[in-house]
């Protein structure tokens, strides 16, 4: 028998004291019982393989499904069965502990893990002496009293091992309390900032009156602004970092400043910007005239995704037409200039773009003369345009200036998250406290036995395979000089 | 130093592994220690040759080779040859050997056949969280897969306890033993998967801005922990030894398999890791 539970510990603490009202001490039951947390541990399993089998199905890659009130409802079962366990048994550790039992069967030892029973000459005092003299050279910690002429010797070892599973479960609860914490207090949402420009608030995801998510702005409380953003890649154009050159201002003032990059988050007033996203937000062309009067002529770009998920890129006019459409008039000459396609990796050819990732831009160019008019060849082709690139078209020149970038930042606040990690140490500190260390303890009875004194040495443990061979043999060592 | 030479050096380990795994069987059924001991032998070399090859990769490739499902592989077949080097060393039962070389070697054809070419690292991976979070996910996830074979060793000793007959009697140690090693196996790849999940969300919070995604990799990570944490409770507060603390245990390999290799096919974050 490796693993004899110490029964003489458990005796003690076995009555029940209380008098409580019977539904309420019925749920107290419920949730300290042990059946009850093994069903709710399968239960959080079987559920969670659930959801992430019809997340699959749907395509659907949000954990809204784990944010349903039957998921927190499960979670908050588990976390009220941690909590009625930890203090169903404190008392009992506390006792373990500090205040252990140290009345001694020695009927009783003889069942234990590893038991000794051998006689020694001299006084019960003399014996007595020696064996915790043995057992505190092996770095038991050793009680005693008298009993009815007979000494009961309680020497334990690792005690700490005691608190192991204890402090396990509390920094689950602690985890857990971070965690709600965080979400009432804190909030996840995301901003979109230009080149050149400042931003003093972010969107989160509401719900509204009828349950739909929507975005909803919320004030900054200072600005932040993005002098660049730039992609970094290797030598093959694998992007290797997305790089945005923040700035904070409060009060205005620039307060901070930092080139922030995936694993590289900027912080500022407990708020934290995590670089997330990027894309164009406008180009920019230039249409000189004949009479060398230049005219720059914004457009917009709509960032969106194809069917494949893949990146594409749309210019609308900051008209109200939408269109990417705009008219220049110079020495009595009018143009209308429409900017049909963006590519973000110009390559030339049938393919146009290499890729979706911003490596070369460029703009597919058409003029009209005669706008509205529309057809018949109205629209003449310019070509393709890369930035910096210019093209003349009667007595025009047509420049593609520059393209804007946004960078797209998870903003967060999360003030549980001191909290958080503090479980996350407790956690792997409990676990390594239960399995790593262990409490053993030794009872010695030691009696009169006609004219010798008799030893009786019972060892015990809760760790499954733990040896006491050496312990003992210190024992009998001690007794046999 | 390339890429391809150390995959051919893998397999050349590979190859060594199989002897290893053939000298093992070979004492299983005839008891000659000699043999088993030409065994361990050869399979020092296979993992040496084995450290060679990570050694090669990642000077190839000038990072530590924690990234792709070839690399995590091959390390944790790494893992596995010198964890059983290590039981036979503890334990001094050579018949174990009959069922971990085979089990490496099964592995590391296995591994020697996924795509070593290589891998684009996205950003998000370029990260000192990375080594930390692969290297606990090899001895958690290699803790179980032990623990695991040993739940087979367990019924084949069961067997043989019932029937003096059998071939197993006295070439397998005692079920009880082996009941008892498995619970300490989990409780150390426990531990271990406990350090990998919150390492993956300390990095997920300085990634992503969150610790927790509930990405489907997590999820089942999660799943699996629970799985083990069962199994623990049910050994350590319930009594429960032998035959349904077992049964327990294989099924937590079923969710560690799932976690690893399954959950490629539910996407998410952890997408890149993907076999193809």
């Amino acid at each position: 028998m490796a693993n004899t539970i110490d029964q003489l510990d458990e005796q003690q603490t076995g009555a029940s004291e209380s008098k409580e009202v019977g539904a309420l001490k019925a749920l107290w039951d419920l949730f300290s019982s042990m059946k009850t947390a093994i069903v709710l541990l399968l239960a959080l399993a079987a559920v969670s393989i659930v959801i992430t089998v019809v997340n699959a199905k749907r395509g659907d890659d949000s954990s809204a499904a784990y944010q349903t009130p039957w998921y927190l409802m499960l979670l908050t079962l588990v976390g009220i069965n941690l909590a009625v366990c930890s203090i169903n048994r404190f008392k009992q550790a506390w006792r373990r502990t500090f205040q252990p039992n140290l009345r001694a069967e020695p009927a009783q030892l003889k069942k234990a893990a590893a038991s000794e029973s051998l006689t020694s000459t001299g006084t019960v005092d003399e014996v007595t002496a020696k064996v915790e003299k043995a057992l505190r050279s092996r770095a038991y910690v050793v009680a005693k009293e008298e009993r009815d002429g007979a000494v009961n010797i309680h020497a334990a070892k690792g005690r700490v091992a005691i608190w192991g599973p204890y402090l396990t479960h509390l920094s689950i609860l602690v985890i857990f309390i971070g965690a709600v914490w965080g979400s009432r207090t804190g909030f996840e949402g995301t901003v979109n900032v230009t080149e050149g420009k400042k931003q003093s608030t972010y969107s989160v995801q509401q719900k509204d009156k009828t349950g739909q998510f929507v975005a909803v702005d919320k004030p900054l409380n200072f600005e932040l602004g993005l002098k660049k953003f730039e992609i970094k890649y290797d030598e093959q154009h694998n992007p290797t970092g997305y790089k945005s050159d923040l700035q904070v201002y409060d009060g205005g003032k620039q307060v901070t400043r930092k080139v922030i990059d995936v694993n590289h988050p900027l912080s500022y007033k407990g708020i934290t910007f995590f670089q997330s996203s990027y894309g164009l937000e406008s180009i920019s062309m230039t249409v000189t005239g004949p009479d060398g009067k230049s005219t720059k002529l914004p457009f917009a770009v709509q960032m969106g995704a194809d069917e494949n998920g893949q990146q594409v890129y749309n210019v609308i006019g900051m008209n109200e037409s939408g269109m990417a459409l705009e008219t220049v008039t110079a020495a009595g000459k009018k143009l209308t200039i429409f900017v049909h396609n963006l590519a973000p990796d110009y390559v030339g050819g049938e393919q146009i773009s290499g890729s979706s990732l911003p490596l070369n831009p460029a703009v597919q160019v058409y003029v009209n003369e005669d706008f509205p008019k529309m057809k018949d060849g109205a629209w003449k082709p310019v070509g393709w345009l890369t930035v910096g690139q210019s093209e003349k078209y009667k007595g025009f020149t047509i420049t593609f200036d520059r393209v804007v970038q946004y960078t797209g930042l998870s903003v967060a606040r999360n003030p549980g998250l001191p909290l958080i990690y503090l479980g996350f140490g407790l956690l792997v500190l409990g676990i390594f406290i239960s399995f790593y260390l262990t409490h053993r303890t030794i009872r010695v009875h030691i009696a009169l036995s006609g004219k010798k004194v008799g030893v009786t040495a019972g060892a015990f443990s809760r760790t499954e395979a733990a040896t006491f061979e050496k312990d003992l043999a210190r024992l009998r060592h001690e007794l046999e000089a | 130093m390339t890429i391809q030479l150390g995959a051919d050096v893998f397999k050349v380990a590979v190859g060594i592994y199989a002897l290893a795994a053939i000298l093992y069987l070979v004492y299983l059924s005839n008891k000659q220690k000699a043999i088993a001991d030409a065994g361990r032998g050869v399979l020092i070399a296979g993992l040496l040759m084995n450290t060679a090859a990570l050694v090669i990769r990642g000077v190839a490739l000038g990072r530590v080779p924690f990234l792709n499902m070839y690399e995590y592989m091959i390390s944790c077949i790494w893992g596995a040859a010198a964890v059983y080097l290590g039981v036979e060393l503890i334990t001094k039962n050579r018949f174990i050997g009959a069922f971990a070389a085979p089990f490496v070697t099964l592995a590391g054809f296995m591994a020697a056949r996924l795509p070593y070419q290589e891998h684009i690292i996205m950003p998000a991976l370029r990260s000192a969280w990375r080594v930390p979070h692969i290297a606990s996910a090899i001895l958690a996830y290699g803790a179980f897969a032990v623990a695991f074979m040993m739940a087979i060793m367990y019924l084949l000793a069961v067997k043989a306890e019932g029937n003096k007959e059998s071939f197993w009697v006295s070439r397998i140690p005692s079920s009880k033993f082996i009941d008892q090693a498995i619970y300490r196996v989990i409780a150390f790849g426990f531990l271990m998967q406990t350090i990998l999940i919150l390492v993956g969300a300390i990095w997920a919070q300085m990634s992503w801005g969150r610790y927790w995604g509930w990405d489907p990799k997590e999820t089942w990570s999660l799943i699996t922990w629970l799985i083990y944490a069962t199994y623990l409770h049910t050994r350590t507060m319930m009594g429960w030894r032998g035959r349904n603390s077992v049964m327990m245990a294989l099924f937590g390999f079923l969710a560690v398999i799932f976690t690893l290799f399954g959950v490629n096919y539910l996407g998410g974050l952890h997408a890149y890791s993907a076999m193809k």
